[in-house]
């Protein structure tokens, strides 16, 4: 699998660094993104936040692979990360047939509690500050995950 | 890594690792399937030494909770890492658990 990593100068806004991946339709390409984004994220952050986002990326990444591609092994899964001034944004793009989002429960619902499924995307928004959820103008879902990482500059890299 | 011992009657299941889609949540399954095979119906779930559960983890463990209850048995939770405390709690799943600190006190609390 290969991983693109790209670095550039954004006059007036400072480094922007972004990697992005092809992945899979399989459970294991969930492993892959965590741990993926996670490295990137401790460029700029701590444990704690690298950890959220890690789960966030986790459940998104197996949420467009099992619901999305529904384990199609001729279907990817798209993911970029992007560190700006703001934080980190990750985007995650299947080739599903995409879904409403308000159709979904909510989990915590006395009703739904019990249930064995429908707890992904509940906990992705508890991770992350701001999630957006839309239909690629391709194909399939995309969904935009933002951590706000304000307070620690960017660390030196050697990349 | 799932191994299991016998405790006064009840089973304790000693987990380790990552309960997470795919191997980890399989573990778990195989692991209370056959419990119920063997009409071993008592289950303490010790996740002591747990280092990460996703919502596929939370659901094999809900799971097993109702597949247990339906069949007249029980599951409880032992040692519950922060990281766990903390999923089950956004999820309001730790109240639907019996939750222990101490395994003799859990181990009792099926008498």
């Amino acid at each position: 699998m290969a991983v693109r990593f790209e670095h550039q100068w954004n006059e007036g806004k400072g480094r922007i660094r972004r990697i992005s991946t092809s992945l899979d339709s399989r459970v294991q390409s969930a492993d892959v993104a965590e741990s993926m984004v996670m490295e990137f994220c401790a460029r700029v952050a701590g444990e704690l936040i690298c950890e959220q986002v890690g789960l966030a990326v986790r459940e998104s990444v197996a949420n467009a692979i099992v619901h999305g591609n529904r384990l199609d092994l001729t279907k990817k899964v798209q993911l970029t990360a992007e560190l700006n001034d703001t934080g980190l944004i990750v985007c995650i793009r299947d080739e599903g047939d995409g879904f409403d989002p308000d159709s979904l429960p909510d989990p915590l619902l006395p009703d739904q509690l019990l249930n064995e499924s429908g707890r992904g995307l509940f906990i992705v928004k508890s991770c992350m500050d701001d999630v957006i959820m839309r239909r690629s103008e391709s194909r399939g879902m995309e969904i935009t995950l933002i951590k706000r990482i304000t307070a620690a500059p960017l660390k030196r890299t050697r990349w | 890594m799932a191994s299991s011992r016998q405790v006064d009657g009840v089973t304790v299941l000693d987990l380790s690792g990552r309960i997470v889609l795919g191997e980890g949540c399989e573990v778990l399954q195989e692991a209370l399937a056959d419990f119920v095979r063997q009409r071993r119906t008592k289950i303490l779930l010790n996740l002591a030494a747990v280092s990460y559960v996703d919502s596929s983890g939370l659901g094999t463990i809900v799971s097993g909770y109702t597949y247990l209850r339906d069949r007249q048995g029980h599951l409880k939770l032992l040692n519950l890492p922060k990281k766990v405390r903390d999923l089950l709690q956004i999820a309001k799943l730790l109240t639907l658990f019996e939750v222990f600190d101490d395994e003799n006190t859990a181990v009792q609390s099926f008498r």
